[in-house]
């Protein structure tokens, strides 16, 4: 080790001791558990999803579907992100621990910013745009082939901070319009590549269904994500006849499971 | 002047100097000592215009302590190798080693070494022992010095960027992004 006195203090040796990075816990789901966290420095803020080893599972077994899903996960996001579709950034992946750091979004669901907004005086116009970014987020997702397997209006998120500048100098600023900013489809968990149309419009049977179960005026602002979806994805005209088939029958199609 | 930094999320005490020289004259004797595995050149010499940020080189960087000090498993012969082995969106470590590493023609480097408890390395050693053996400008990291070199026709082709991005940021994100590809598939 070289010559400590005459450095100054804070370049002299390694470390002996690691601070650990903090984390936050924000989420636990039945799969992951979702922290707030940083990565590379203390200035990028991250999102770490982690899918903890569970005990009813045969050892190899649970590695192998914990590997297999977060590796599925990643893939999507960095796919859909590769082609523009809205969806968090992926910074990083420990396949065989079971964690991803992505990046963190600053904001609230959709259904949560809906039921704020349908309170409001006045808050219809501010509706229909988020509406429309919607059904355009997941007319491009739905064109790329991207299954999202979870579409609930808890998975997308609505950005209420965007960051500026890159990311070892990133500042965050505060959206004055939410309706003005992008809307962000989360949780790709349980995502997939397919070119069914039956998956894609399972895909959106769930978020009508979830529409219809959390927002009294559903329907009116169903019909305006279909109508923006169908013109962001240009073949979706097949789906959305599918989509009637699954309406009339629920979402499985076999009877199995 | 050189950087150092300590990375968030790996439980190993660790140190990442990083520095960035410009108009560089000798970096085919510098490719030469690194092909003969001279053990006073265990750098990762990386072509700094293949680099978009600070955070892209960190990455890297990032990536190859956590194989070393976590999990293990490291693809190439030592960390450094691999961080330029993991700035590349592919699997294939000679075409990693061509694209990123640097070359005969390389006129701006930026060399990181990492420092840990079994090989240790103060930032003034490695910095006194790379302003010795390279010929060119020592420059500031940071992010506006790297964008400075950036290659960005090479950067869209290295990393098969098809959709325009038209915010910096977004184009960070999507280089981080690939970079992981190499790794899941």
């Amino acid at each position: 080790m070289g010559d400590t006195t005459t450095i100054p203090a804070p370049f002299t040796i390694t470390p002996a001791v690691q601070i650990p990075t903090p984390k936050t816990l924000i989420k636990q789901g039945a799969e992951a558990i979702v922290y707030r966290t940083t990565y590379l420095l203390p200035t990028i803020p991250s999102l770490l999803k982690y899918r903890p080893p569970k005990a009813y599972r045969h050892p190899i077994l649970d590695a192998r579907l914990t590997k297999h899903r977060c590796l599925s996960e990643a893939r999507l996001l960095i796919r859909a992100r590769s082609l523009g579709i809205p969806v968090p950034a992926v910074y990083f992946v420990d396949e065989s621990r079971g964690e991803i750091y992505m990046e963190c979004i600053e904001g609230d669901s959709v259904r949560d910013v809906l039921d704020d907004m349908l309170m409001q005086e006045g808050g219809e116009g501010k509706v229909d745009a988020l509406m429309v970014k919607m059904g355009e987020a997941v007319g491009k997702l739905h064109a790329a082939d991207i299954v999202h397997g979870d579409l609930t209006t808890s998975n997308v998120m609505v950005r209420r901070k965007v960051r500026k500048g890159l990311l070892c100098a990133a500042q965050e600023e505060v959206v004055e319009h939410v309706e003005d900013e992008g809307v962000v489809l989360i949780d790709f968990g349980l995502g997939s590549m397919s070119t069914a149309e039956e998956d894609k419009a399972v895909d959106l049977y769930v978020l009508e269904r979830a529409f219809a179960s959390t927002h009294p005026k559903a329907e009116k602002l169903f019909k305006d994500v279909l109508e923006a979806y169908q013109r962001s994805y240009k073949k979706s005209k097949p789906v959305m006849r599918r989509l009637q088939g699954v309406r009339m029958r629920g979402r499985k199609r076999t009877m199995i499971g | 002047m050189l950087r150092t930094y300590q990375l968030e999320n790996l439980p190993v005490p660790h140190e990442v100097h990083v520095a960035l020289f410009s108009n560089i004259t000798n970096a085919a004797d510098l490719r030469k000592q690194l092909i003969a595995g001279n053990a006073d050149f265990e750098y990762a010499f990386i072509d700094a215009t293949t680099i978009v940020s600070l955070a892209h080189a960190l990455a890297a960087a990032h990536m190859s302590l956590h194989r070393l000090l976590v999990s293990g498993k490291l693809r190439t012969h030592n960390a450094h190798s691999e961080i330029v082995y993991n700035l590349s969106p592919t699997n294939n470590i000679t075409e990693a080693f061509r694209r990123f590493g640097v070359s005969d023609k390389t006129t701006s480097l930026l060399a990181i070494k990492v420092s840990h408890s079994k090989q240790p390395h103060t930032a003034a050693d490695v910095e006194k022992h790379l302003r010795d053996v390279i010929q060119g400008d020592f420059v500031e990291v940071s992010d506006a010095t790297l964008a400075r070199q950036t290659d960005w026709s090479k950067v869209k082709k290295y990393y098969k960027m098809q959709v325009p991005q038209d915010r910096l940021e977004d184009a960070e994100t999507e280089v981080l992004g690939k970079m992981v590809m190499s790794v899941v598939g």
